[in-house]
């Protein structure tokens, strides 16, 4: 053991010593995994009573829209006008045909086939929120929830990703709003003997259910979305893949507008719509105190309009600076808009513990899309250039995965 | 608790039929591991209140397999439940923290008090790593477990735990001596 080894373990002994649990931590725990195990014995019970819900749902289905499992929009409570068109109306790119966006090589393993473009039936007025390869959409006044427990005053509270902290003293099921939280599935979860129906065209599986909770299981997409509460059934007839499913999915590249124009930098070589205008940013004197602006404006994020943002930035984004989750509040849900990041920094948007993969090739160039679900549906990509470098791509995409997905194919060595 | 899964001497097995001495007792399991298993967690995410969410839910998710006595080793399992509830904590903040700087320029009020009294480097780089070095350090450093013991408790083939381990290292050299030129 080395002096870097013996400092790291006195620190890390030191360190970890200075937390002294308090004396009502066990009784904390205990009374914790006694409700996690009663909700388990709940969801345990109520499978046969969704799988009844269920078939009484296909059956309506079957008799009341000559046939088909897709269940009716209109069964939400709430549905006026249809804001998208169905998935199943919406064309496919058209094939490549010789141009010169070259084609991928091997595709995500999660979807062997170009996907139709498109996006769930949704209520009028609903806001689309991303979350990895799932797209769902929530009513006016969500918020994507903090970590502390849902306010019943907000009609949907949506939690992107397993909450692993502010679970302790929080009710089981709030009362009053609805409930959502989408987590990634992990790979080889057994579906097997569970209910299973689809819903825009994505084949689903409950794990349990009662009429206002509902846990589905969508290993095509990778994920786990349970919903409780008024609107969850409304709710669940939204989800749709993302605009980074789309984007990611096996198949023929997509045409290449006339209209777009190619930006280079970093060594890459990108498309772009011609009306996105170029922005060049720095992450120079990032620190705790002041994060980098990689994503000036939030490039896919509230507000921002779609841009193509070259950030010359050479100093790491430092992911890991203290701050207690506790004291975030709540945010609303906004819509995602266009953009792209390239970043060829030293750590930039590829910071932080994300992981990657599975890798395509395109054009000769190795990019591993970040599997990390992040809000806004963002499509992160680690490009492995010729010369061994990395860059980040960050690729926004506010509607069906198209543009994106256009973009994506578009990338080259420059 | 190392008893939990013992066979009890002279009864025959039948096949697919395992024999389980003692179910353990979810009181002494946490009587006897939850301050450990804070700290640890604790150590990989740098939040308290956190930490002992992340310990009450890895208690809570593990409790059913450890109370059907399919456990060999209810730490251990307990530890790497922690370690990957951590894990995803850390990913779950990264997507926070990149909300929170669209939205903030300067630092929260909660970074600031943070920040102070923080003398650890060694530390506070530690939780830059990405989250599987994370992982065998704290094993190997604070936890005190051998290689051997560490690429068990992870799944990970030995020399998978040694490269990490030495990249881990590399990365913290390199960034005390970035520290030091700075």
């Amino acid at each position: 053991m080395d002096d870097l080894e013996r400092d790291l373990a006195t620190q890390l002994h030191r360190r970890s010593e200075e937390v002294a649990p308090g004396e009502d931590l066990p009784a904390r725990i205990r009374a914790h995994v006694d409700r996690h195990q009663r909700r388990r014995r709940v969801m345990q019970s109520a499978v046969p009573t969704l799988c009844l819900l269920i078939g009484a749902a296909t059956f309506v289905a079957v008799v009341g829209h000559g046939g088909g499992t897709r269940p009716s929009p209109s069964a939400a409570p709430s549905a006026g006008s249809v804001g998208r068109a169905p998935s199943t109306t919406r064309p496919s790119p058209a094939p490549t045909s010789g141009s010169s966006n070259g084609a991928a090589s091997a595709g995500p393993a999660f979807a062997a086939q170009t996907p139709a473009f498109g996006q769930s039936q949704t209520t009028a007025g609903w806001v689309p929120v991303d979350y990895g390869n799932v797209q769902v959409s929530v009513p006016p006044g969500a918020v994507i929830g903090s970590n502390a427990c849902p306010d019943p005053s907000v009609p949907v509270t949506v939690h992107l990703g397993r909450q692993p902290t502010g679970v302790f003293n929080c009710p089981l099921e709030p009362a009053g709003g609805t409930t959502v939280t989408l987590e990634s599935l992990p790979a080889g979860t057994s579906t097997s003997g569970l209910p299973a129906h689809t819903v825009n065209g994505i084949k689903e599986f409950s794990n349990f259910g009662s009429p206002a909770t509902a846990e589905e299981l969508v290993p095509s997409l990778g994920v786990e979305v349970q919903a409780s509460g008024p609107l969850a059934s409304p709710f669940l007839l939204t989800l749709t893949r993302s605009p980074r499913a789309v984007a990611l999915a096996g198949g023929q590249a997509p045409h290449l507008p006339r209209s777009w124009h190619r930006v280079t930098f970093g060594g890459l070589s990108v498309a772009v719509p011609a009306t996105w205008p170029v922005q060049h940013a720095t992450d120079e004197g990032a620190s705790c105190e002041r994060q980098p602006p990689w994503e000036p404006g939030g490039v896919t994020g509230a507000g921002s309009r779609p841009a193509v943002i070259l950030d010359a930035g050479q100093s790491p984004l430092p992911p890991s600076c203290p701050a207690p989750l506790p004291a975030e509040a709540d945010q609303p849900v906004e819509p995602a808009t266009d953009g792209l990041v390239i970043d060829p920094g030293p750590i930039g948007p590829l910071s932080g513990a994300i992981s990657y993969g599975p890798c395509i090739s395109i054009a000769g160039i190795r990019i591993c899309p970040a599997n990390d679900p992040g809000r806004y549906g963002e499509l992160i990509l680690r490009i492995h250039t010729t010369g061994g470098k990395k860059i980040a791509v960050v690729i926004g995409d506010a509607v069906s995965g198209e543009t994106a997905r256009t973009i994506l194919y578009s990338l080259r060595s420059a | 608790m190392d008893a939990v899964l013992t066979l009890r001497a002279g009864r025959p097995l039948a096949d697919h039929h395992w024999v389980v001495a003692d179910r353990p007792d979810l009181d002494a399991l946490i009587r006897d591991h939850h301050v450990r298993l804070v700290r640890l967690a604790f150590v990989c995410c740098g939040d308290r209140s956190a930490a002992e969410d992340i310990v009450a839910d890895a208690y809570a998710r593990t409790w059913p397999r450890l109370a059907a006595g399919r456990v060999d080793e209810p730490l251990a399992y307990l530890r790497r439940a922690v370690l990957n509830r951590a894990s995803s904590w850390r990913r779950h903040r990264f997507v926070v923290r990149r909300e929170e700087s669209r939205r903030r320029v300067g630092p929260s009020p909660e970074d600031a008090a943070t920040n102070l009294g923080d003398h650890d480097r060694l530390v506070e780089a530690l939780r830059r790593l990405p989250a599987p070095q994370v992982q065998v350090v704290v094993l190997r450093y604070l936890e005190d477990l051998s290689e051997a013991e560490t690429a068990r408790q992870l799944g990970l083939p030995l020399g998978t735990v040694k490269s990490r381990a030495a990249r881990a290292l590399d990365a913290l050299r390199r960034e005390l001596e970035g520290d030091a030129d700075g």
